[in-house]
């Protein structure tokens, strides 16, 4: 290694530097107590007890731990294809060159970057069973809108209605896939004969498959961790049935002092994204399509 | 506890409101024990504090905090305000760190939780060598937080009351008559349901919930939610099934209280109360400066009614206390005793009207501030006569709320009967209870 090898070597690293520090003593840290943590059982207030696993086997025996996780399973089960069809829809038609699109887009991301708080508390108006603008629209058509949040029944797909909401983030990265599209894929495609339906399906969606399988998978990690709405909104009622795993998680930690648990609680979840992003890495074999690379291998 | 000249006094009240001030200045200066000379001493204390109920409260704070360093030579303190929001949990970080300050504040509901755990130091000892501190002098429904085991582990600060609040405009303008101090639950519903013959127009707003549960919902009808250590659940009698029946069959049957879709919709800063088409509801001491502010109605407070059985209502407030392991456990003592004294509450608390005072000698500067509730006196007669503990208050008292929110959310939404609803409450919530056993070696 020459002398402006090593400077530059030494520059890189110090750059780096803040960032690297921060992550292995500010997230690499933690992280790792949190391991340890979840063998014992510690109630903040006093020292630790070493449980080994039984903080594990008390997951399994749980039953909020076991309605959080169906709760968040079917939170994400219908909020995940939902927004992604539909931040994938909105980024097609933003797409157009057409006048104002501009605003639009600046229109849809906006709720994106509005306080979490905030936003729950204008759904809870929105979602009122009796006043609510959504049952009134309903209403317009003849439909008798359900209670919302207010039914154990409803109030999950209210979540799911809700989170339709923040689909900015996707669309946007939807907008820059569908934006570095190659035109000579869809000249050739117009050459054969293609119509607008076919160019969808036979070059857009092959074309934006890596993009699709970059929001699904990140958005399928979020929703495992949705806390404030359901914080803010439903505090987990009504009859825990909007009870995510992470406010039973935070409320173990916080509020019944169950940290050990909460820890065991936080990798347990840790392993189910794992073991779903193994999945999905897996199953994308199959049907991601990265151009220029390998069929099957990504 | 040390002499407060009245010219410091004076000085000090002076800087503050006008109103504060005012009535500061009638309290009398706190006695002396004549504590001798110490080591120069610099105390953390942590304070919590809501900016929407309390205003600046915490300015007064500093100003007694200014008035104890000038009475007390060599003792510094360093006050953190801490978001009332945020202090549990920054409370238990600083906890789990072992980072904890000289003096914390904690909230009655969690304070027996902290006392067992042993993050207090017993009071007992400084109290009764402090001649100056009177601690017969605390409404002793009040102590129950803050007491374990026969010792004193902190002191409350302000403490109040459920009472029955109710909008008297709506009441004469109905010509219903309005709530006395003597009215039992019978009375509450026939007035409620006279209410809710017209429309838009409730009876009553509020249904069994969180603290109030036990006192105000079921020890009136003799019914209770535990028993005596919180090691069983006792929600499960015939008693209890009949009081939460009774508020639902006022909620559903009678449509005398909004469900919650209406609340929601009727509910201001000051709750659906101010939107002047509830007739009654439960009121708090510090609820008044608020509905004082936002209601344009005249309101007023009767004693909470009486059950079948007797007469019983919560009360919740907030506490302060030592923690074990400060290196300065007299300089902290004397910083306890000034802030828990006669004088203390009454500069701090009782002066500008934030809060009923849990000493009984304050309630007399309280009932000369501005903006407190019109019937006071029913608030002085609950903490001294039928004023109970907010249950649980157990270590594994928190764990148990869950499934008692789970299930009374179920049953006040008309979700679930109300007697499979408590079997399922008890069910699930006995073995977590259990766990309390432990600690109280039963």
């Amino acid at each position: 290694m020459t002398n402006r090898e090593r400077r530059e070597a030494l520059e890189f690293y110090l750059g780096i530097s803040p960032w690297l520090i921060g992550l292995v003593c500010f997230t690499g840290g933690p992280i790792l107590a949190s391991l340890a943590i979840s063998f014992t059982q510690w109630r903040l207030l006093s020292p630790p007890k070493w449980l080994g696993i039984q903080n594990y086997i008390d997951m399994f025996q749980d039953e909020g731990t076991r309605v959080s996780l169906g709760n968040t399973l079917f939170y994400t089960g219908l909020s995940v294809p939902l927004g992604l069809v539909t931040s994938l829809f909105v980024a097609l038609l933003l797409n157009q060159r057409a006048r104002g699109s501009t605003l639009f887009r600046t229109l849809f991301y906006l709720p994106t970057i509005t306080s979490g708080v905030a936003m729950a508390l204008l759904w809870l108006w929105l979602l009122n069973p009796e006043f609510g603008l959504i049952n009134l629209a309903l209403g317009l058509i003849g439909i008798k809108g359900p209670a919302w949040l207010q039914d154990p029944d409803w109030a999950k797909p209210a979540l799911v209605l809700m989170s339709l909401w923040t689909i900015g983030t996707s669309m946007v990265i939807f907008l820059a896939g569908l934006q570095g599209m190659p035109q000579h894929l869809y000249d050739a495609a117009k050459i054969d004969g293609a119509n607008q339906l076919r160019e969808f399906w036979h070059v857009t969606v092959p074309m934006l498959t890596p993009t699709i399988f970059f929001v699904m998978v990140t958005s399928i990690i979020a929703s495992f961790q949705t806390f404030t709405n359901v914080y803010v909104m439903t505090e987990g009622g009504p009859g825990w049935s909007t009870l995510m795993y992470g406010l039973y998680l935070y409320n173990n930690a916080f509020e019944y002092l169950r940290m050990g648990f909460a820890s065991a609680m936080a990798w347990g979840l840790f392993l189910v994204i794992l073991a779903l992003t193994i999945l999905q890495l897996l199953g994308a074999r199959r049907w991601v399509y990265y151009e220029g690379g390998i069929r099957g291998r990504i | 506890m040390k002499t407060l000249s009245r010219r410091h006094f004076l000085q000090l009240s002076g800087m503050g409101a006008a109103g504060v001030a005012l009535a500061a200045c009638a309290v009398p200066v706190p006695a002396t024990d004549g504590m001798a000379a110490m080591e120069p001493v610099h105390l953390q204390a942590n304070i919590a504090f809501t900016q929407a109920d309390y205003g600046l409260q915490y300015q007064t704070i500093e100003k007694w905090r200014d008035l104890f360093e000038d009475t007390h030579e060599g003792i510094t303190v360093e006050l953190a305000f801490v978001d009332w929001s945020e202090h549990h949990n920054k409370m238990l970080v600083l906890a789990a760190a072992n980072e904890l300050p000289d003096f914390i504040e904690v909230q009655a509901s969690r304070s027996l939780l902290w006392i067992i755990e042993g993050v207090f130091l017993d009071i007992d000892g400084y109290a009764a060598a402090d001649p100056g501190f009177d601690m017969d002098d605390f409404f002793e429904g009040v102590m129950g937080y803050y007491r374990w085991d026969g010792k004193t582990f902190a002191l409350p600060y302000d403490h109040g009351p459920i009472n029955l609040g109710f909008n008297k405009t709506l009441f004469e303008e109905r010509g219903i008559a309005t709530p006395t101090d003597d009215w039992t639950f019978d009375d509450l519903r026939a007035a409620a349901v006279a209410f809710a013959q017209e429309e838009d127009t409730w009876g009553f707003s509020g249904m069994p919930r969180s603290w109030l549960l036990e006192p105000s919902y079921l020890t009136p009808w003799g019914a209770s939610l535990f028993n005596e250590d919180e090691t069983e659940c006792t929600i499960d009698s015939e008693e209890a099934i009949a009081a939460l029946q009774w508020w639902v069959d006022l909620r559903f049957v009678d449509e005398a209280i909004p469900n919650s879709a209406q609340s929601e919709v009727l509910a201001t800063a000051g709750g659906d109360f101010v939107s002047g088409k509830v007739a009654m509801t439960t009121v708090a001491p510090w609820t008044a400066p608020t509905w004082n502010a936002l209601a344009d109605f005249e309101w007023d407070v009767a004693a909470w009614p009486a059950g079948p059985v007797t007469r019983s209502t919560a009360g919740l407030g907030s506490g302060y206390g030592i923690t074990k392991d400060t290196e300065h456990p007299e300089a902290a003592w004397e910083w306890l005793a000034w802030m828990t004294s006669a004088e203390g509450l009454a500069f701090v608390w009782a002066a500008s009207g934030a809060s009923t005072p849990p000493r009984k000698s304050v309630f007399d500067v309280y009932f000369s501030a501005p903006g407190i509730a019109p019937n006071s006196q029913a608030f002085l007669d609950a903490m001294d006569n039928y004023m109970q503990i907010g249950r649980p208050v157990s270590p594994y008292g928190a764990e148990f709320t869950a499934i008692r929110n789970r299930e009374m959310d179920l049953i006040n939404n008309g979700l679930k009967p109300v007697a499979e609803a408590v079997a399922d409450m008890k069910n699930d919530g006995d073995p977590i209870l259990a766990k309390n056993r432990e600690l109280y070696g039963s």
